[in-house]
């Protein structure tokens, strides 16, 4: 650590401020006036060195795409300040973003190229320093050789989310050498059960539920639910507090006394886990006491459209006649009017519930079935099952019923939970009842995307020579598939991986998975980072990546209707290069020059990924973006953007009641036979480990959630000083009633443990969390435990529907050490 | 282990009563091996203290126990302390005079003496305690006089030189060279100064509205008071030693005056800290939590240790059979003891009680105690200085030692004929 | 001309942006904070108060209180923190200051001032911040400025700047127009200690 003291350059300054200073000394003596007067003068003066300043947009996976001004002074970047957008409340900015240059000036920052001390072992911190020139001949050396032995598929492309920046992040230029190799590429599992369960109804794909955050300026009611948005989305926090300020009521329904909860009007504690039952038997109340929205389930709804009982399919169209490939093929409803079926939009008088014979066959219309569904879930067993009691489970109907809007900020909280789809889902169907959908002021908050501009990802991806990645497993199987070399019972070697702005190890369940099945599988593990965290201490070698701000990108704004510009504001220190060299280095040496010719910059690729149409209607360049900062997307100027508002994004527009043809979010050769017919219709299904009935249960009596901290975003900022200096050490809090049993008071140190691993540090008692719950602010590595991780809790399965990551479904115990 | 040497080393004494063994009275140097190895003793301690200071002064005050929200430690403590010490021994000496009533005996010049000693020492602490000692300058340059710091400097100053005048001038009296009449002058003057001194460092705290434990009007008079329980217990102590010694001989019954003016001293002293706990506890708001934390919170070894030592004190000085020379001396000591201790409540009291009483970030510079967290920053004492300020503290009241067993070798501070006749009367 | 702060503590999710801006924008040394952001709750930091569901938790994000009748300024013997008359800020000079921490005693808003207690080391090896951010010296003491070298430039303090809440607001409360003088005339507020009498021109409204 630099132990150096800096005196500023300006000797000026200092001078001057000895004379101000005895100025202002005699002045107070003497009960006169000194002067800011001459304060000002003599800094305007004296000022040595020249300040400039060019623009960025933070690209961190808390989703909020700040804009920052970057203020360099002799070349280097002395502070970060927030950077205006066109509607100011979406200027934003937190202690992570403003303290970013404390990443890149770091002392633990990754200087060089590094390759493991030959003979020393992976995670020992032996590094030696070689050339870039030597790093690249051996990745290249290494990653031939694999591929041609074991075939390409055996090297593993790792994205993770540290940048979203278009060209050097997530899905940039990494791709494209991923493409060209044919790399195996795991199914990503973050925050996706989310998106999973809403498409369920709004159709909206994995992300795209939300709308835009300033949409809850019009709503009567916030619901929070099982979100925390004081802490992890603070800039959409803005505006929510602003909606209170107006009148908004807010209203929090979460496990844990969250940030949010302690800020909100009204908190409703329940059981974690519980909340699809929740949303359930509200809206089976709703409906038995016909409180639900008629004219949003007749008009926007699928309510009417018939579902045959044989196959469980809509009654479509082509059921009845050739429907071409590409034509629309509506479904059919029961027209009262005429007692027989009709193409929905046809109908006079559509049938919204009723059981009917077509030709022989039964069919149901989709509402009938949900409400068939629905008649199980009763407000008095919710009581029991998720703990809120029956009059504050009423009030919370009375709040979607009689809200004028009602937004629910979802996130992904109920996300990291093995039901966290099904949670969403019923969500989402309470929502689609109380017409609480589609219209301003209603409908789910989070994280907002930009629909509008499609980039064009192909040309970015596809380039000449492009084979393709092979996803053929989601990322929780790559242990078990690198422990067998096998997949679905033909081989399948894993032999070399490649951690792109990822740290796997850290953020990927079942660390001792990672640890002790995927590490010793591989021969070679290239890591590029900027920092020492988890994943690179145990890589093979190292290179050093540019920052945010040592290399040019742009980010098509999540959460914001912008696509924001980030200029390049210095050099990248020491011999950071980023990813488009990278690549380029890399790929050129493997032998794809035309993928990759010398001739290749970052204008050649932004350039291509900026030629879409979308582009066009927008006019979104390179130019413009370099010139502006930044470029308006919203649809409707002035108007936030809300999902569904002219129609759902769903096969047939409306909201969907019945799904028809529900999928397995990834296809890795699983049973989907088994539960298909299940799907159809939403159901509460259990978690796998925190629901009370569990068999971990009986063993580990205390829930352990990771929470999202104001300090890092996963684990990014795990190392910043400054924050450090803020929260210093791993602190894992728990309830004062499970304290008490174990004997345990704040400061002590405990063990924290299940079957599958554990960690030691330091413990304090938090009354925000009810007894049987615990939390820790998640995104410290391995070495900054006394012992363990606590990335060694969580499990390593998945639902095999939504795929995803369940992160929260953990129980641990607690002992003092 | 100097302040021994200077004032206290008397403590087990033994001697019977009206040792008239007689030093010499002459201006020449008194010679004993014990005052030399005393000198080079304090000398040797008062360099190590220095180079203990220099060590603070180049590595940093990160070294002390003191932090942001305990900004004052030892030094400060021992300043207030050092300042009551010094007052005792100049109202000794110049109350008599100025009223024109019977006096102690030929104690008034080594009570000056000692005054001098104590007061250099009370400006030590306050120097070492400086961030910027160098800076010093600029007190003269750019004086706020509006600052009780600077009011405090402006008088502990005057009344060093003051005490050093006086001292030349009961010198000169004896030889005949200043009037009787200009002396009564002179102290009612250093009376007045001594008042001023302690009033003045009371005020340092008690003017401060930010620290509950401090902010009282009674804080002045009770300094005053303080100071004489410790500076009678201070000159009886030295005078017992001297006597010891043979550097001077005194009648006893200015030993048993002495003894009860002390145990008045200290039931006054009572008196006021009564006052104060009751006025604090009694509206049982803040101040409540103050009388708590002395009664039986973190400070209260201090506490007790003061309230019965100075009870035991103020027992011994007026029960005519206890007045035995040895419990005479164990008496001053308790009160010496019993003040030094209450000036530890009342200067970490100061800080115990955090006026916000919120929890923040906690750094290396924010409290002593700020590794363990906040509730435990608070559960003990909120500040215990390091071995370099126990080192550096040694030092300054090493070089007070030195500075009275200079004057007691080189200057003639034994009773003068004039008043040796007086007392022989 | 009396600058002042408005805190609104409805706003303030204690996220300690106006912190770390500060400390970027003033070069602060390490562990030196100017502007803490303290939880009004349980025993530790972001840790609330009583039973859980009924637990409360507020942020106070305390600096220097730039007090109408600041207790340090009177203190300080040699001068080096005074009151600009002009502006109501408090300074303290640090090329004058002797290190006697007379005014940390007096401030009754422990903690706002702070004193270097070694020689002030910055864990990057570069200066960082506003070209013209103030000096840190060892042994002296320091504290919120309220960026009068951005104030001279007629920018806004950075803490203000920064707030995602937007729960800072900075102005002349001599201004009955200002943003800051509105505040408090719509809103019930609170001043930190004031009984102490001290007449602290940070206001918190919520």
């Amino acid at each position: 650590m630099s132990e150096s003291t800096v005196t500023r350059p300006g000797i000026t300054r200092r001078s001057f401020l000895k004379a101000t200073g005895a100025v202002a000394g005699v002045a107070a003596v003497a009960g006169g006036t000194s002067s800011l007067v001459a304060f000002a003068d003599g800094e305007a003066s004296n000022s040595s060195a020249e300040e400039t300043i060019c623009y960025g947009v933070c690209r961190s996976n808390c989703m909020q795409s700040c804009r920052y001004a970057a203020h360099v002074v002799d070349g280097k970047l002395v502070k970060l300040t927030p950077a205006e957008y066109a509607e100011d409340l979406y200027r934003g900015s937190c202690l992570r973003g403003m303290s970013y240059m404390h990443r890149i000036y770091s002392p633990h920052r990754i200087k060089y190229p590094m390759r493991r001390v030959e003979g020393t072992e992976r995670g020992a911190g032996e590094w030696e320093r070689i050339s870039w020139d030597d790093a690249i001949a051996e990745i290249a050396e290494k990653l031939s050789s694999i591929s041609q032995e074991y075939g390409p598929k055996s090297i593993v492309f790792d994205f993770g989310t540290g940048n979203y920046g278009e060209i050097q992040g997530q899905t940039g230029i990494f791709n494209r050498l991923g493409g060209v190799i044919g790399a195996s590429k795991p199914a990503g599992m973050n925050d996706l059960a989310t998106g999973y369960g809403i498409d369920r109804v709004l159709g909206t794909g994995l992300m795209y539920f939300a709308n835009e955050a300033k949409s809850v300026l019009d709503s009567s009611h916030i619901v929070v639910w099982g979100s925390n948005p004081v802490h992890s989305t603070p800039q959409n926090w803005r505006w929510m507090q602003r909606a209170k300020e107006q009148g908004t009521k807010i209203i929090v329904v979460d496990p844990v006394k969250s940030a949010t909860a302690h800020k909100a009007d009204v908190y409703v504690p329940i059981k974690a886990t519980t909340d699809g039952y929740l949303a359930l038997a509200m809206a089976n109340y709703i409906l038995e006491n016909d409180l639900q929205d008629n004219e949003f389930i007749a008009a926007r709804s699928t309510a009417p459209l018939l579902v045959r009982r044989d196959t469980g399919m809509l009654l479509h169209k082509s059921d009845y006649a050739e429907v071409a490939e590409g034509e629309e093929n509506p479904a059919y409803v029961w027209d009262n009017a005429t007692g027989a079926i009709a193409l929905y939009g046809e109908a006079t008088d559509p049938a919204l519930e009723g059981t009917f014979e077509v030709d022989g066959v039964t069919v149901d219309t989709s509402y009938t079935l949900l409400k068939q569904q629905l008649a199980d879930y009763s407000i008095s067993e919710a009581q029991r099952i998720t703990g809120v009691p029956e009059e504050t489970i009423l009030e919370l109907v009375d709040v979607f019923t009689k809200g004028d809007a009602v937004s629910v900020n979802i996130s992904f909280g109920m996300d990291h939970y093995m039901n966290g789809y099904q949670s969403c889902w019923a969500i989402a169907i309470l929502m689609a009842l109380t017409g609480n959908l589609g219209r301003d002021g209603a409908g789910f908050t989070g994280i907002f995307l930009n629909t509008a501009l499609a980039l064009n990802m192909k040309a970015l991806w596809a380039a000449p020579g492009f084979v393709g990645m092979t996803t053929a497993f989601p990322m929780t199987m790559l242990h078990e598939v690198a422990e067998t070399q096998k997949f679905n019972g033909e081989d399948y070697p894993i032999k070399a991986m490649v951690s792109i702005i990822s740290n796997a190890v850290s953020n990927w369940p079942s660390q001792n998975n990672f640890l002790e099945k995927i590490l010793p599988a591989l021969d070679f593990y290239l890591a590029m980072d900027m920092e020492m965290n988890d994943t690179v201490r145990y890589a093979d070698m190292v290179l050093p990546v540019a920052s945010f701000y040592e290399h040019e990108d742009f980010r098509k704004a999540h959460n914001l209707p912008y696509i924001v510009h980030q200029s390049k504001a210095i050099d990248p220190l020491y011999e950071a290069k980023d990813d488009v060299e990278i690549c380029g280095l890399i790929g050129r040496a493997m032998g794809f020059e035309e993928a990759f010719p010398e001739s290749n910059t970052f204008e050649t690729y932004a350039n291509l990924l900026l030629s879409s149409e979308a582009c066009e209607k927008f006019n979104v360049t390179l130019d413009r973006l370099r010139e502006e900062g930044y470029i308006d997307l919203s649809l409707l100027p002035g108007k936030p953007g809300i999902v569904g508002r002219t129609k759902f994004t769903t096969e047939s527009g409306l909201a969907q009641l019945y799904t028809e043809k529900p999928a397995p979010r990834v296809n890795y050769g699983q049973d989907v036979k088994e539960r298909f017919a299940k799907e159809h219709l939403v159901y509460y299904q259990p978690s796998a480990e925190v629901c009370e009935e569990s068999e971990a249960a009986q063993k580990f009596p205390i829930i352990f959630i990771q929470e999202h901290s104001r300090w890092r975003t996963h684990s990014q900022w795990f190392n910043s000083p400054v924050l450090r200096e803020l929260d210093p050490e791993p602190i894992y809090k728990m309830s004062p009633e499970d304290a008490q049993e174990r004997g345990i008071e704040s400061g002590d140190i405990v063990e924290v443990f299940n079957d599958r691993g554990h960690m030691v540090l330091k413990c304090v008692i938090d009354p925000s969390l009810p007894q049987g719950m615990s939390r820790m602010p998640k995104g410290w590595q391995r070495e900054q435990f006394i012992e363990g991780g606590y990335q060694e809790l969580t499990y390593p399965t998945h639902d095999e529907w939504a795929v995803a990551f369940n992160f929260y479904d953990t129980r641990v115990d607690v002992k003092k050490r | 282990m100097t302040d021994m040497t200077s004032a206290a080393a008397a403590a087990p004494i033994n001697v019977s009563q009206n040792t008239q063994q007689q030093g010499k009275k002459s201006s020449t140097p008194w010679k004993s091996t014990g005052l030399t190895v005393g000198i080079i003793v304090c000398g040797i301690l008062t360099i190590a203290g220095i180079a203990l200071w220099a060590m603070q002064l180049s590595g940093g005050m990160i070294q002390t126990g003191m932090r942001n929200l305990d900004s004052w430690g030892l030094y400060i403590t021992f300043f207030m302390f050092f300042v009551g010490l010094s007052a005792g021994g100049l109202i000794i000496s110049s109350v008599p005079k100025a009223f024109g009533i019977k006096g102690f005996g030929g104690i008034s010049k080594v009570a000056i003496m000692s005054s001098i000693a104590c007061t250099i020492a009370a400006i030590g602490f306050v120097v070492v305690d400086l961030g910027q000692p160098t800076r010093i300058w600029e007190l003269f340059v750019f004086s706020n006089i509006g600052s009780p710091l600077m009011w405090d400097i402006i008088v502990l100053g005057t009344y060093l030189i003051l005490s050093c005048f006086y001292l030349w001038a009961q010198m000169a009296n004896e030889r005949g060279k200043v009037s009787d009449k200009a002396l009564r002058i002179l102290s009612v003057i250093a009376l007045l100064c001594a008042v001023m001194v302690h009033s003045v460092t009371a005020w340092i705290f008690g003017l401060q509205q930010g620290r509950e434990m401090w902010h009282t009007a009674l804080l002045g008079p009770w300094f005053v008071s303080s100071a004489l329980v410790c500076g009678t217990a201070l000159v009886i102590c030295v005078v017992e030693a001297l006597r010891k010694v043979g550097y001077l001989s005194l009648d006893q019954a200015y030993i048993v005056k002495l003894a009860k003016l002390l145990g008045a001293f200290v039931c006054v002293d009572l008196y006021f800290f009564a006052c104060d706990l009751l006025t604090e506890g009694f509206p049982g708001a803040h101040g409540a939590d103050v009388v708590s934390m002395l009664v039986s919170g973190q400070l209260a070894p201090f506490f007790w240790i003061e309230v019965v030592g100075c009870a035991v004190c103020a027992l011994i000085c007026f029960t005519p059979k206890l007045r035995t020379n040895p419990l005479i001396v164990i008496a001053s000591l308790l009160a010496i003891v019993g003040i030094l201790c209450k000036r530890i409540q009342l200067l970490v009291g100061g800080f115990q009680l955090p006026n916000l009483d919120y929890v923040g970030v906690l750094s290396p510079q924010t409290i002593t105690n700020w590794e363990s967290g906040w509730a435990d920053a608070y559960a003990g004492m909120v500040y215990w200085p390091t071995p370099l300020e126990f080192g550096v503290m040694l030092g300054v009241v090493a070089l007070a030692g030195l500075i009275f067993l200079l004057g007691i070798k080189f200057l003639a501070l034994q009773p003068g004929d004039k008043i040796q006749a007086e007392s022989e009367k | 001309m009396n600058y002042g702060f408005v805190i609104d503590q409805e706003r303030c999710i204690g996220c300690h942006t106006c912190a770390v801006a500060c400390k970027i924008e003033n070069n602060l040394p390490d562990n030196v904070w100017w502007n803490r952001i303290l939880t009004d709750g349980g025993a530790e930091m972001d840790i609330p108060a009583g039973e859980f569901p009924n637990t409360t938790i507020e942020y106070v994000p305390v600096n220097c209180q730039h007090c109408e009748n600041p207790a340090c300024t009177k203190v300080c013997p040699v001068g080096a923190t005074y009151k600009d008359e002009e502006t109501g800020i408090v300074h303290q000079d640090v090329d004058k200051c002797i290190g006697c921490r007379m005014c940390m005693s007096a401030c009754p808003y422990t903690g706002v001032r702070s004193f270097n207690w070694e020689e002030p080391t910055h864990v990057l090896d570069m200066n960082i911040g506003g070209v013209d951010a103030p000096e840190h010296q060892k042994h002296t003491v320091e504290k919120c400025t309220m960026c009068s070298h951005r104030v001279a430039k007629g920018e806004e303090p950075a803490c203000v700047e920064a707030c995602p809440a937007r729960a800072r607001f900075w102005g002349d409360l001599d201004d009955p127009n200002s943003e800051v003088s509105q505040l408090i005339k719509k809103r019930s507020f609170k001043q930190l200690l004031a009984d102490e009498g001290t007449k602290p021109s940070i206001y918190y409204v919520g």
